[in-house]
């Protein structure tokens, strides 16, 4: 992708984060499965990986903190939301690097 | 015992006073140590102080200098490690519960660099609880308890090198090693009134050290003046085939004038914090205009749109929820002392490899866009942080059974606000645009100095980021400051 169309993209970006950061950190309610500022395909996420979380650790957990792992993957979906608006192409390597050997 | 007017002094002059024997390395181990052990439980500020390796090392200074065996500027100069560095021998807590009696049976490498310029280990400092690694509420998540601020003891130093800031502060030791994977040593650096280094990414080896986000950790250096991070560094830094992110193929030259930019292009970051403290800002806005004054030139620059904080904030969580799967896993992260520490890291377990790897497909685009700032400055300037050092306010709240052995016992007294370094996703406020996350996330070196105290008679920072290995830029921007400045010679009232 061209860095101008990547920097048009990103205004794009810009004000979605914006929209996003007017919303409270942490705005779910304890009783409120849907978090405030996620799509359903989002929010569905969650609540997927909120049911694998608790069939995973869910017997070492209180209530209070269930309801807090639910809202603390929610402010992760929000991060990861951010992340997937910003515009990459199929050629966009991540910053990990694969060091050889070399024979050392 | 040495007086203050002593153990204040920075590592050139401590080395020249040694070299003329004005005083030897045993006495000046000793006035350390004897300090340590009357002001460091006040503030919390150690884990172990490790007296008898200090003495050992000093009394082999001693006979080394006085052969005329000179190593170089840390020779008997005393120091204190973050204990998330391996001493063999010693424990090794991570300032965790789970791993109060963790031993190793090395050195890791900075200890070995260390050892081999003779420096003289005092002791292992505080720290929070795995550095943050699983998050954390407030400065009392830590096995020693809040560590305290010389500068105000209702205060606390910041984390996660929150011992390292105690000792240097208060004089403990001359200066100590840090840890920043998110502003860990900026932070304490910048509460404390001291000058604190974060290096490039992959500058100095952390084999030995704690891992949080392999990618985003770095050790540095925490010291009286950025000269004095200099010295640190040039001994500290190197490359090492122990550590896989070591990115550096030869030493770290420091005094180098010809490595340093002449005239210093300095950016004002303006988008950055969010409102400042007024005081912070006018202190951030002269200090700039001594430097201007002196050569220096300074524009307004603004750092680049981009989910910084989040890429930041989102490899943190899920390096983190790898590098410590085996306390999860266990449930052993259940006896860490923060609430948020406790579960955090069974949330991050629900990333997938697909989020990761797009976090750092964006993360090497951001990493292009910030780089292009540094063709017009040579380094970028803001405040060390958004406030000076925040209270610790008296509210107990019980958290977990006492210990049957080990350090003191951690204190339950939440922070009057949630500050934490790095910040965990629950309490994180993307709007006030720390660069903090930016820095980090990118690698970039950056340096925080004192630059005047509030009217509480709190230290207030300028802080220095420079392009991606080029360290030689930060140093050169805060010593020019401190040449010019007197802040960084103010010393705390505590005895």
């Amino acid at each position: 992708m061209s860095e101008t169309r990547r920097d048009v993209s990103r205004r794009k970006f810009g004000r979605a984060a914006l929209l996003g950061a007017a919303l409270p950190a942490v705005s779910a309610a304890p009783q409120q499965p849907a978090a405030a500022g996620l799509s359903d395909a989002e929010n569905a996420e969650v609540e997927a990986r909120y049911n694998n979380a608790i069939r995973q650790y869910g017997d070492r957990l209180s209530d209070e903190q269930r309801q807090r792992i639910r809202r603390i993957l929610a402010a992760n979906e929000r991060m990861m939301s951010h992340i997937r608006e910003f515009p990459l192409d199929n050629g966009d390597t991540p910053a990990t690097v694969l060091k050889l050997e070399g024979g050392k | 015992m040495l007086g203050e007017e002593i153990l204040y002094l920075p590592i050139s002059e401590l080395g020249r006073h040694l070299r003329q024997k004005s005083f030897s390395p045993v006495e000046l181990a000793q006035s350390y140590l004897d300090r340590s052990h009357k002001i460091g439980p006040k503030l919390n500020a150690y884990v172990t102080i490790t007296s008898e390796l200090a003495i050992e090392q000093a009394r082999s200074a001693e006979k080394e200098i006085a052969a005329g065996h000179y190593r170089g500027p840390l020779h008997g100069v005393p120091y204190a490690l973050k204990d998330l560095v391996a001493v063999k021998g010693y424990r090794t807590t991570w300032g965790a519960r789970p791993y109060v009696d963790q031993t190793f049976d090395y050195n890791a490498t900075i200890v070995e660099k260390l050892n081999a310029a003779g420096a003289v280990l005092i002791g292992k400092a505080a720290m929070i609880e795995l550095a943050g690694g699983l998050g954390y509420s407030n400065g009392f998540a830590a096995l020693t308890g809040a560590a305290r601020n010389p500068w105000n003891t209702e205060c606390w130093t910041c984390g996660s090198s929150s011992g390292s800031g105690a000792v240097v502060a208060a004089g403990l030791a001359p200066w100590a090693i840090g840890s920043d994977t998110r502003g860990s040593i900026i932070c304490p650096t910048s509460w404390c009134g001291i000058s604190g280094m974060r290096p490039s990414f992959g500058r100095v080896s952390r084999y030995g050290a704690m891992a949080i986000a392999w990618t985003m950790d770095k050790l540095g250096p925490m010291a009286r003046t950025a000269d004095d991070c200099g010295l640190i560094l040039s001994v500290i830094a190197g490359p090492d085939p122990k550590d896989h992110d070591s990115q550096f193929t030869g030493p770290f030259h420091y005094p180098a004038s010809e490595l340093e930019p002449k005239p210093l292009r300095i950016g004002k970051l303006t988008n950055v914090w969010g409102r400042l403290p007024e005081e912070l800002e006018t202190a951030v806005t002269k200090a700039l205009a001594t430097m201007e004054k002196a050569g220096a030139r300074v524009s307004d620059v603004e750092m680049p749109e981009g989910p910084f904080e989040d890429a930041a904030e989102l490899t943190i969580l899920i390096e983190a929820a790898s590098a410590f799967q085996t306390l999860i896993r266990s449930g052993d992260c259940a006896r860490l002392d923060d609430p948020l520490g406790q579960i955090n890291g069974y949330a991050s377990d629900q990333f997938s490899a697909t989020d990761y790897l797009q976090v750092q497909r964006v993360r090497a685009f951001l990493q292009r866009k910030v780089d292009k700032l540094f063709d017009s400055f040579d380094v970028l300037a803001t405040a060390g942080q958004q406030s000076v050092a925040q209270r610790l306010t008296p509210a107990p709240r019980p958290q977990q059974p006492p210990l049957q052995k080990g350090p003191a016992q951690p204190s339950s007294q939440p922070l009057s606000q949630p500050l934490s370094q790095p910040r965990p996703a629950a309490n994180r406020n993307a709007q006030t645009k720390p660069p903090d996350g930016v820095s980090s996330l990118c690698g970039l070196p950056a340096l925080a100095v004192p630059c005047g105290f509030n009217s509480e008679g709190l230290p207030m920072a300028i802080q220095f980021i420079g392009r991606a290995g080029n360290d030689h830029a930060v140093i050169a921007a805060a010593r020019m400051f401190q040449a010019l400045t007197e802040w960084h010679k103010k010393r705390p009232a505590i005895s």
